[in-house]
């Protein structure tokens, strides 16, 4: 099995914090899964995310997407979706396109535009008019357009509503190619349940089970998020 | 890519740039409408009028361009250290790219400051002053005829001269730019207040260079007081002197950041 991401013995301190954020985190991820990124906060997902496109350094251990290293030859392969608002907030929706037409070669405006045009999203509209649920489809929609290898996408439903929660899953699925790789953080399980092929739990920067979801649930006799809920109750 | 990330930095600082400038230009057209419109029965008026304005003016200039390059200082941290930073740093462009394209930017838009700075000087500057000595055409030619001499009694040619102060204030205008990149950079390293890392890392980087000026500076400066040596030699030799140590600060200033870049990025 060719895997899309792998990381062996992944380590990162941060400086004010004696307990790693990553502690030995290994992993590979193959190709074509929607793959769930599951644990509680400040269990080393986002850590995970940001070393994964460059944003960190690692403390040490080794890192590859399509056998590189995090770097400028990655970028065109991910797809990367960040639990903030990372646009410039003073330019308008189609500028917004326009700018990730020109920097990535498999980003589709015409798929961005079909995309707002379903969303009743103005393209006219500068991103700060837009309410907080409009600007996180509106990033979606950005990041979705793209042609990518592996779709990195954290907490993409936390903090809308229902409704955008429901639009924003149903954007996931029906806009990866069946090639490319998903990777999923959250930690409203209930909602991604029946989207994942695997499960990744991960606690205090270990990997503490990596499985397919259907084998999760036949093996321990319970949903996804119950057993979540057990595994991490306080 | 290069190209592109300049396109987008054009863009979003272009605004700030025609505001800033607009303001130069509006305060010296104030200062001349004031200046003109005052005539011989408000004589006695003039000298307080034209300090006033003179000071108000003094401060708008100083104002100006610190005010564009404290502008650059907060774009480069925004864009590149604060929740922009996630796309930026995320595009696939190399980290000399990224910060090629805000250099060539920033330093056009300092450029472009200045030399509507200097435009403001000449059409302001020296009329008013020519008022505040109540001597117009007596300061000019004087002020011209000194320089002039000054120049002359150098071994350099005034399009030598003006080459080598074009030059050097491009060096010195790239090198600081840098340097405020070089001090956001180093300010990421703070544990907590990474601003005010910054912008200690800056004051530090200041000192160091102008002290590194002075030390090379040292041999001229004795020689200042002594007779027959010409100013004007020492003012070529600062301003020379002044640019080869910004330049070698410059370049350090850019290795360090591309390399904290690429090899410390940690992105809070």
């Amino acid at each position: 099995m060719s895997y899309l991401l792998e990381a062996n013995g992944l380590y990162k301190y941060y400086a004010r914090k004696k307990q790693p954020a990553l502690n030995g985190l290994s992993l590979a991820i193959p190709e074509g899964r929607i793959t769930g990124l599951l644990g509680p906060n400040g269990s080393g997902k986002t850590t995970f995310i940001k070393l994964i496109n460059g944003l960190l350094t690692p403390t040490s251990g080794t890192l590859t997407i399509d056998g590189q290293v995090p770097g400028t030859g990655t970028r065109e392969l991910i797809a990367y979706l960040p639990e903030r608002t990372f646009l410039q907030s003073s330019m308008r929706v189609r500028e917004l396109v326009a700018f990730f037409s020109d920097f990535y070669t498999t980003f589709s405006a015409e798929k961005a535009y079909d995309m707002l045009s379903s969303l009743q999203i103005d393209p006219q509209a500068r991103l700060k008019t837009l309410s907080k649920g409009a600007r996180e489809k509106v990033q979606l929609i950005l990041v979705m357009s793209r042609d990518a290898r592996l779709y990195i996408l954290d907490e993409p439903i936390a903090g809308v509503d229902p409704a955008a929660r429901d639009y924003i899953l149903k954007t996931i699925l029906s806009n990866y190619s069946e090639h490319a790789t998903v990777l999923l953080s959250t930690h409203l399980i209930s909602d991604v349940e029946n989207l994942l092929d695997d499960v990744i739990l991960i606690r205090n920067g270990t990997v503490l089970l990596y499985a397919p979801a259907e084998q999760v649930r036949e093996e321990k006799g319970k949903s996804l998020d119950t057993y979540f809920r057990e595994v991490f109750s306080c | 890519m290069l190209k592109k990330l300049m396109k987008y930095e054009w863009k979003a600082i272009w605004k700030v740039l025609l505001i800033i400038n607009t303001f130069t230009i509006l305060t010296t057209v104030i200062g001349l409408m004031a200046m003109y419109s005052l005539d011989g029965r408000y004589r006695q008026g003039i000298s307080f009028i034209s300090s006033l304005i003179f000071i108000l003016y003094y401060m708008t200039i100083i104002g100006t361009s610190f005010a564009m390059s404290i502008y650059v200082g907060i774009r480069f941290y925004k864009n590149l250290y604060t929740d922009e930073g996630y796309l930026m740093h995320t595009l696939p462009v190399t980290k000399r790219q990224l910060v090629l394209s805000k250099l060539l930017i920033h330093s056009l838009c300092l450029i472009i400051t200045e030399i509507i700075v200097l435009i403001s000087i000449v059409v302001l500057l020296f009329p008013l002053l020519a008022v505040l000595l109540n001597e117009p055409d007596l300061f000019l030619t004087s002020l011209l005829h000194d320089m002039a001499e000054m120049i002359r009694s150098t071994e350099f040619s005034v399009p030598t001269l003006l080459v080598t102060a074009v030059v050097c204030n491009a060096i010195g205008m790239i090198s600081g730019v840098l340097s405020i990149y070089c001090a956001i950079t180093l300010g990421q390293t703070f544990r907590g207040h990474k601003v005010m890392g910054a912008i200690l890392c800056y004051i530090g980087l200041y000192c160091l260079i102008q002290s590194v000026c002075s030390v090379f500076l040292m041999p001229q400066t004795t020689l200042l007081g002594s007779a027959g040596y010409n100013p004007m030699i020492y003012v070529v030799h600062a301003i020379t002197t002044t640019s080869v140590v910004s330049l070698f600060f410059g370049i350090i200033c850019y290795c360090i950041t591309l390399h904290m870049m690429k090899n410390r990025l940690n992105l809070d």
